[in-house]
């Protein structure tokens, strides 16, 4: 192996685990010194990532509250180290991270309430796409609509939740004016995550839209999206639907299964 | 240029010369940042900073995030692209730091042929950055200065300075800045940075958190006297203050320029 990529190794394994190997073999400078040059770089490196995870995941901040969090952020790093040199790529198993720490058992609702911040920051990122060509939709035979297939939206997602982790959320965006108290007992949520250009939006839909969209966002057929959303709302009207998630422009774009 | 001051930026037009990105804020595939920069850049010229190619890295280069830079560079044609003298990366797992490298013959071979080969995929010269150190490593056998110049002779790079990097350094590791300055290939410079920094009590960090302290704002005269009138840009991105505290920084190093220009005219 050659000296730098040897360096740099070492150098590596002094930063991310728990204890710090010296690295005063390789440092100018008294042992003493090294120790703290070292521990710089180590604040410095998980500064960085605690302050990535921390933008990701504002809600989760305020959950916690900033030393939990700070204590979180340090224990996610030594078991999901980062794997990329853009920052807004970590934190994608904090959820799961979350579910897995028995500190927060005692509070059920954050690992949703991760994948709902997660999938929040996922959409600003995500690409912009056309409305759905109208013209073209008008041009297909009736009798084919049921073959139908619908392309969503990239930055929009689905989620699922046994608690109301769309208000946890709403309460605690920075604009928010109202009631501040979730009731927890008040049941699940299904929740759609769309945006615009310019703002993220959370919103919560009936179950029988919510299993409608699920169904199309997984690759089934127009017909078969209906007869989901119709075992779980006889009375839901699928026109209307349709129409509803074409101008919102969830639904962009179409094709016939074949 | 930070999120926080897209709409200042937009609806004032500042009479501000350019405005710099960290390129790895729009490797997003669509979305607001990359609304913005395009509006942005339709009225100002650009320049692309990047600060986790790991450039200085043994791992072989990260071809997906070369990939989004160089659709970045393509779509948005910034005037400058720059990247550090540092590595972040090793055996896939990323710091996202800035990290210092050795000052030796093989690290020197290494980093210049990395830079070629950037360079070569981005189609275009990249500028090469002098990070602030707070360590120095028994290896190295060349000093920081000689080592960025043979960098830019070897790969052809530019050199964006930066100034208050080297006064952080020098103190740290106690060398005198003006020898740093002169031994930089003047013609070399296409860009300078000022920025604060803090201290732990120990060693000056490099925060970008604070005003410009009058030491780095002489060195920056010096540094205008070595290498010319040099595009020259304010980093404070910790603790961002409003738009007006910038600009107020800017115009000082903007009067300090035009004195240059004025001496090299007389």
């Amino acid at each position: 192996m050659s000296a730098l990529r040897e360096l740099q190794q070492g150098f590596m394994g002094a930063m991310v685990g728990r204890e710090s190997p010296s690295l005063a073999q390789h440092l100018v400078g008294t042992d003493t010194e090294s120790v703290w040059r070292t521990e710089i770089y180590r604040n410095n490196a998980f500064s960085n990532l605690q302050g990535a995870l921390a933008s990701a995941y504002p809600v989760m901040v305020k959950l916690v509250g900033s030393d939990f969090f700070h204590y979180a952020a340090k224990e996610y790093c030594y078991q999901h180290p980062s794997v990329s040199g853009d920052l807004h790529s970590f934190g994608e198993e904090f959820a799961g991270f979350l579910a897995a720490l028995t500190s927060v058992a005692q509070l059920p609702y954050l690992p949703d309430v991760a994948k709902l911040e997660w999938i929040c920051h996922k959409a600003y990122f995500a690409a912009d796409h056309a409305p759905l060509p109208l013209d073209q939709l008008m041009l297909v035979e009736p009798e084919r609509y049921g073959d139908l297939t619908f392309k969503l939206h990239p930055a929009c997602a689905l989620l699922k939740s046994a608690f109301p982790v769309d208000r946890i959320w709403a309460v605690n965006q920075d604009d928010y004016i109202g009631e501040q108290a979730v009731d927890l007992s008040s049941g699940g949520a299904a929740i759609l995550v769309k945006r615009t250009i310019y703002r993220v939006e959370v919103l919560r839909l009936p179950r029988s839209e919510w299993g409608f969209l699920q169904a199309l966002s997984t690759g089934h057929t127009f017909s078969a999206a209906c007869a989901t959303a119709l075992q779980i709302d006889p009375d839901l009207n699928l026109g209307t639907t349709l129409q509803h998630w074409v101008n919102e422009a969830i639904l962009v774009d179409f094709a016939i299964a074949t | 240029m930070r999120a926080k001051h897209y709409k200042d930026i937009l609806s004032s037009l500042p009479d501000v010369g350019w405005f710099e990105a960290h390129s790895e804020n729009y490797f997003a595939d669509g979305g607001q940042a990359l609304y913005y920069l395009e509006q942005i850049r339709s009225n100002y010229p650009l320049s692309l900073h990047g600060v986790g190619l790991s450039l200085g890295s043994t791992d072989p280069l990260n071809m997906a995030h070369l990939r989004k830079l160089k659709s970045l560079v393509q779509r948005f044609e910034p005037g400058l692209v720059s990247e550090h003298l540092s590595w972040g990366s090793i055996s896939a797992r990323y710091l996202n730091d800035l990290l210092p490298l050795p000052y030796t013959e093989e690290a020197l071979s290494h980093v210049a042929h990395r830079i070629e080969q950037v360079q070569d995929f981005l189609g275009r010269q990249m500028l090469i950055e002098n990070v602030s150190s707070y360590l120095q490593f028994k290896q190295s056998t060349l000093p920081e200065w000689e080592f960025l110049a043979e960098i830019a002779a070897r790969s052809g790079c530019g050199i964006l300075l930066d100034v208050n990097n080297i006064y952080v350094s020098a103190v740290n590791h106690q060398f005198d800045p003006l020898v740093y300055l002169r031994a930089v290939p003047a013609e070399a410079v296409q860009e300078i940075h000022l920025a604060g920094f803090d201290s732990n009590g120990e060693c000056l960090i490099d925060t970008h958190s604070k005003p410009i302290c009058e030491d780095v704002w002489t060195l920056y005269r010096q540094a205008l006297a070595h290498v010319g009138n040099v595009p020259t840009l304010i980093e404070w991105d910790t603790d961002i203050p409003e738009f007006a505290v910038l600009l107020e920084e800017a115009r000082k190093a903007e009067a300090m320029l035009q004195e240059v220009r004025h001496e090299r005219v007389a």
